[in-house]
């Protein structure tokens, strides 16, 4: 029975996020942080319960929602408002339950929670648990750095989604080299980057099954995050500086481009 | 057929609201920028006069002589987290976090919108610096730690 459960990806993918979490508490430890995850945990678990009832499906363990809070715990800054974390976790499950088509969601939840609650407030993504591991040879920043690629195993292993990491992280590349006029090889080593590229992207209920697609899903998803986050963009169209984090706006647009749940990919599923 | 349209139509809705929300904002924006702006002058102000102890109007001759400014980087972030200088003013981060500290150009990760303001990665006890030359608003984070963020408004 056991066996069974951890087997799941979904669940090996929350263990995965818990260890980074843990090591986060490692980096820096404040009592205020174990709080922290357990209340965004709560509350994604608790609108996953509710949205379940009002919809009146079968209840179950709600592992989408444990995913979706310890990625929220993870990006959303912990200094922040709690009623942030609320309106967050409460549109990540509304959009798991409510936007869908043909029963697939059509955006990444915690994607979708974060960027819409923090765009009302007017506050950035913080990406403050993925953001401290460094690549380096020293024994502490190696575990740190190998416990940040631990949902690797899910996403590469399992999923077989490692055409979209790929893709998007060689088209990353070449793009800031582009406009740096030289070769950059330090994003792939990026941790914000390569947790975006492992967790985030490759979600398996909003990024493409057809494997031609999800290289394009991958390239745009890469395009439009890179052109965002340069000041090219943003001196044409002003209101571009409001978005909230441009990795988080480009999986969401690229969600809505590439999706594959209604009929015309539904035998591809 | 009936669900699918649903989800579109609901799409549409929150495509339409968050267009609105960018709309208002970009509208809102430059009288906001005024407020801030005259907000943290006399911040500034205040706080040399503190430091000084000295009359307002020696304050304000201190506040136009100004060619440096300090921020100092805590456990808590960026201190003060907005300035606001003149055009020409060297800024200071000096590192009094207990741990390495960073200073990179918005946005995260990718630091493209000022690459000037990509200065790095610093120990405790350090210091990094910058002159601004050109009138401005730049905002910059910790890459290390991105919850702390602040910005340079140079007038």
């Amino acid at each position: 029975m056991l066996k069974n459960i951890i087997r799941v990806p979904k669940i090996q993918l929350a263990f995965c996020l818990v260890a980074i979490y843990a090591s986060t508490l490692f980096n820096k430890f404040l009592p205020l942080y174990i709080f922290y995850l357990i209340y965004c945990v709560g509350l994604t678990v608790f609108f996953d319960l509710l949205f379940m009832k009002l919809k009146k499906t079968a209840s179950f363990i709600p592992w989408a929602g444990v995913v979706s809070g310890i990625i929220i715990a993870l990006l959303a800054n912990p200094k922040l408002s709690a009623y942030i974390i609320v309106l967050a976790s409460f549109l990540s499950m509304f959009s798991k339950h409510f936007l869908i088509i043909h029963g697939r969601h059509i955006f990444n939840p915690a994607a979708f929670g974060l960027f819409f609650s923090h765009l009302i407030f007017k506050e950035n993504i913080s990406w403050w648990g993925v953001s401290f591991q460094k690549f380096g040879f020293d024994l502490k920043h190696l575990i740190f750095f190998v416990i940040l690629l631990f949902p690797a195993y899910v996403s590469v292993m399992r999923l077989r989604r490692y055409r979209i990491i790929a893709a998007f992280l060689i088209m990353y590349v070449l793009l800031l080299s582009f406009i740096g006029l030289s070769l950059n090889l330090s994003p792939p080593f990026d941790s914000t980057l390569l947790f975006f590229a492992l967790v985030m992207l490759p979600e398996p209920m909003t990024s493409p099954n057809k494997r031609s697609r999800q290289i394009f899903y991958a390239v745009a998803a890469a395009l439009i995050s890179v052109f965002i986050s340069s000041g090219f963009i943003i001196q044409g169209f002003a209101f571009l500086a409001y978005i909230p984090d441009p990795l988080i706006f480009s999986v969401l647009v690229c969600n809505f481009l590439f999706f594959e749940g209604g009929e015309l990919y539904g035998k591809e599923k | 057929m009936e669900k699918k349209s649903n989800g579109l139509v609901i799409f549409l809705i929150v495509v339409v609201v968050l267009v609105s929300i960018l709309y208002m904002r970009s509208r809102s924006s430059k009288n906001s920028n005024v407020m801030v702006n005259s907000e943290t002058n006399s911040n500034a102000s205040n706080k040399t006069t503190n430091e000084t102890s000295a009359t307002k109007e020696t304050s304000d001759t201190m506040q136009k002589n100004l060619d440096t400014f300090t921020v100092k980087v805590t456990e808590n972030g960026f201190e003060p987290s907005t300035v606001t200088i003149k055009a020409g003013t060297k800024v200071v981060w000096i590192n009094n976090s207990g741990q390495d500290s960073n200073v990179s150009s918005a946005f995260h990760p990718t630091h493209l919108v000022y690459p000037p303001l990509n200065l790095g990665s610093f120990s405790d006890g350090d210091s990094v610096s910058l002159i601004f030359d050109k009138p401005g608003t730049y905002k910059y984070h910790n890459h290390l730690d991105p919850s702390q963020f602040g910005e340079i408004v140079v007038e």
